[in-house]
């Protein structure tokens, strides 16, 4: 295997607050190799957004990388400087497409200017070159080429969300950073954004990392994911192997509670709890009081992320757990899941 | 009479919108728009009833209509066969008892400076209800805010999302009402919270009675707790079935696309996207027409005319099974139904 495109090792960022040094994200470690989307996804608050700044080298003021490393292609990004970040990643290497598209535009600049923005900072680009070929991403994205002297307020919400990812993708990224870019749009509207996003992992080589609180979306469009909870990264691995053989309590239970139109008999699970706030090093499981199969080893230091003995598919070794039980909860959740929901299951899982 | 809670008949709710000097001079008023255009659904004890479509599709302006907030602009809403232009204030003051509302941000819908006694305190005393500490108490545990002096004496801040919504639906049922008009009330909350207000709602849909108007854009989460849905598309309902005749079989073009969008959490899946290009149109000068011929990939030049709202159970054997559409009836003999704009109105 060559080397991944993005590596995130060990990661731990930190917010100085009132109340101490809070921890957004803790020891948290995934890869991204060449032409992969990538899903992230977790409940509100768990540091997946944080993660994202992060790798674009904009978390906030207040915030700030303690520990670990972050190595995109091959490189140490999390020391960049500004300046260095403008000149050899952002828009070159990597961009990123905001939520809420309706506030991320210059409402009072045409979508053309806004590219020609871009350009002038990050290429040696002319106007007229660069024109040509933000006008070829227009096209990409499904939007007529005639409209990209357009402004925002011209566009509804679909197309300007579809602006955006054409001006991310104009000076041909490698990575694509995502975060819920989708989520302030209608289902048809979602559908016809991922649908150019599947065409452009086609003819491009570019990867993206997804980030989102909505697990369907990630299953469906993606090769790998991680779920957080609480800074902690409990599950990364295949779409595939996290969908037929989680490891994770939390992964687990997260899929139980995720409701399916498709199967309203589903019995929706309920994870009980919320997240800690976490402050400081966290050395212990942060799922541990919301988990049902808890032990008091839990609670003696943060469970690192590891291997799982056998994953069944195609005997991959990236799919890992962070949980000490890994392979025990696995027999627990198949003998309720056989015992529980067979009739249901039976259909969609062949 | 039926046992019909709550009846709409063709309900109407067109904004009015400021034109410039030019129709001032001359008189000219520009066309309404149309967030509401005839809608009629019936609302039996016990029944709920969801109404789903994307945004600006009218549903929220449905339920702010439903509510009193808005004056309706023409149709009919009748509660235990009342009507509401007919409410004197004392009828009014009931209406508002026995029609509750739980909004869909649970965050900013709670006084933050009121306790959670004083927040649920409030309506009793307006209502003037008897045995207002009991009734509290009660509806906490209902809830399942338990035990319930725990929670009392907290304010908004001291409790979860979840919490904060249970709160919510707590004020909506201390005065059992008959009707809840719910507006998206998960789409706020995580997913792992999610579940459990669903299955609270049902449970105490289950235990007192109460009926519910249930309005989301996300079909995910209203197939589990609505008895029938509605599809909603730019002001008009399109289609009205019982939820798995929906699902599993959606008849108007635009279900079908909708059905069709929503990503399923299985890696397995064979899912085609969506064939479905651009956004609803503009609800300005929508005139005659089917609303959403513009996208229809089955558009007939018969969609120019306002389309039926039709009986399909013979297509789905489903009862109860209605599209507005102009693919499933036979225009010759249609006459004594009525047209989704409902000018020649006669009830079905």
């Amino acid at each position: 295997m060559s080397e991944p495109l993005l590596d995130v090792e060990d990661l731990t960022i930190q917010y100085r607050t009132k109340n101490g040094m809070l921890t957004a994200v803790s020891d948290a470690s995934f890869t991204i190799d060449r032409g992969e989307y990538f899903g992230l996804v977790g409940e509100s608050g768990c540091g997946k957004s944080t993660m994202a700044k992060a790798v674009l080298g904009g978390l906030d003021d207040n915030g700030e990388v303690t520990s670990g490393k972050i190595r995109y292609k091959g490189e140490e990004i999390q020391d960049y400087s500004e300046q260095e970040l403008n000149e050899k990643l952002r828009w070159r290497e990597v961009s990123y497409v905001p939520q809420g598209s309706m506030d991320s535009l210059d409402p009072l600049a045409p979508i053309s200017d806004q590219a020609w923005d871009i350009a002038q900072v990050h290429t040696e680009m002319n106007r007229e070159e660069a024109i040509e070929q933000f006008r070829r991403m227009f096209e990409v994205v499904g939007l007529q080429e005639s409209r990209i002297d357009d402004y925002p307020h011209e566009f509804s919400g679909g197309m300007q969300q579809r602006a955006i990812i054409a001006i991310s993708l104009f000076l041909e990224p490698s990575l694509l950073v995502a975060d819920e870019p989708t989520t302030a749009l209608d289902v048809i509207m979602q559908d016809q954004i991922f649908k150019y996003l599947d065409e452009i992992r086609e003819e491009t080589e570019t990867s993206m990392l997804l980030i989102t609180h909505d697990i369907s979306v990630i299953l469906e469009s993606c090769d790998e994911m991680a779920i957080m909870h609480s800074g902690q990264v409990a599950e990364t691995g295949s779409t595939v192997d996290i969908y037929d053989s989680p490891r994770h309590p939390y992964s687990i239970l997260l899929q139980e509670a995720f409701p399916d139109h498709r199967r309203p008999d589903k019995e929706l699970g309920v994870i009980e709890g919320y997240p800690p706030q976490t402050t400081g090093e966290v050395d212990f499981c942060t799922f541990v009081d919301r988990c049902p199969w808890a032990v008091e080893d839990c609670w003696k230091g943060a469970p690192p992320l590891e291997p799982v003995a056998d994953s069944r598919t195609d005997g991959s070794t990236d799919h890992m757990a962070a949980c000490i039980r890994r392979d025990e909860v696995h027999e627990l959740y198949e003998e309720e899941r056989s015992f529980g929901a067979a009739d249901v299951e039976g259909a969609t899982n062949d | 009479m039926t046992d019909d809670v709550l009846e709409v008949e063709n309900l109407r709710k067109h904004f009015r919108r400021g034109g410039g000097v030019k129709d001032m001079v001359f008189g000219r008023s520009p066309e309404p728009i149309k967030a509401v255009d005839d809608v009629s659904f019936a609302l039996a004890e016990n029944e709920s009833i969801g109404v789903i479509g994307e945004s600006g599709c009218g549903k929220s302006t449905l339920l702010m209509t439903l509510m009193g907030l808005h004056d309706k602009t023409g149709g009919t809403i009748r509660l235990d066969g009342r009507e509401m232009s007919e409410f004197s204030r004392a009828d009014w003051k009931e209406y508002r008892r026995k029609v509750q509302i739980i909004f869909q941000d649970p965050f900013n819908s709670l006084d933050p400076r009121m306790s959670v006694r004083s927040t649920l305190m409030e309506p009793l005393n307006i209502h003037d209800m008897d045995d207002k500490e009991e009734r509290i108490r009660d509806i906490l545990e209902q809830v399942e805010l338990q035990p319930a002096d725990q929670y009392l004496y907290r304010r908004p801040k001291q409790l979860s999302g979840g919490e904060k919504q249970r709160v919510s639906i707590a004020r909506a049922l201390v005065l059992e009402p008959d009707v809840l008009l719910a507006d998206e009330p998960v789409s706020m909350l995580d997913v792992s919270t999610q579940a459990s207000i669903l299955r609270l709602l049902s449970r105490l849909m289950d235990e007192t009675g109460v009926s519910m108007v249930y309005i989301s854009h996300d079909l995910s989460t209203v197939s589990y707790v609505c008895d029938v849905i509605n599809v909603m598309y730019l002001g008009r309902v399109v289609e009205q079935a019982p939820t798995e005749a929906l699902i599993s079989d959606p008849q108007h073009p635009y279900s079908q696309a909708l059905m069709q969008a929503i990503p399923v959490p299985n890696p397995h899946g064979e899912r085609e996207r969506t064939e479905m290009e651009g956004a609803p149109r503009d609800p300005i000068g929508l005139g005659e027409g089917c609303r959403f011929r513009d996208r229809c990939p089955e558009r007939m030049d018969v969609c120019d005319r306002t389309p039926y709202f039709v009986d399909v159970s013979e297509e789905t054997d489903v009862e109860g099974h209605r599209a507005a559409c102009h693919l499933y009836y036979d225009h010759e003999a249609t006459d004594a139904t009525e047209r989704v704009d409902g000018e020649p109105v006669s009830r079905i």
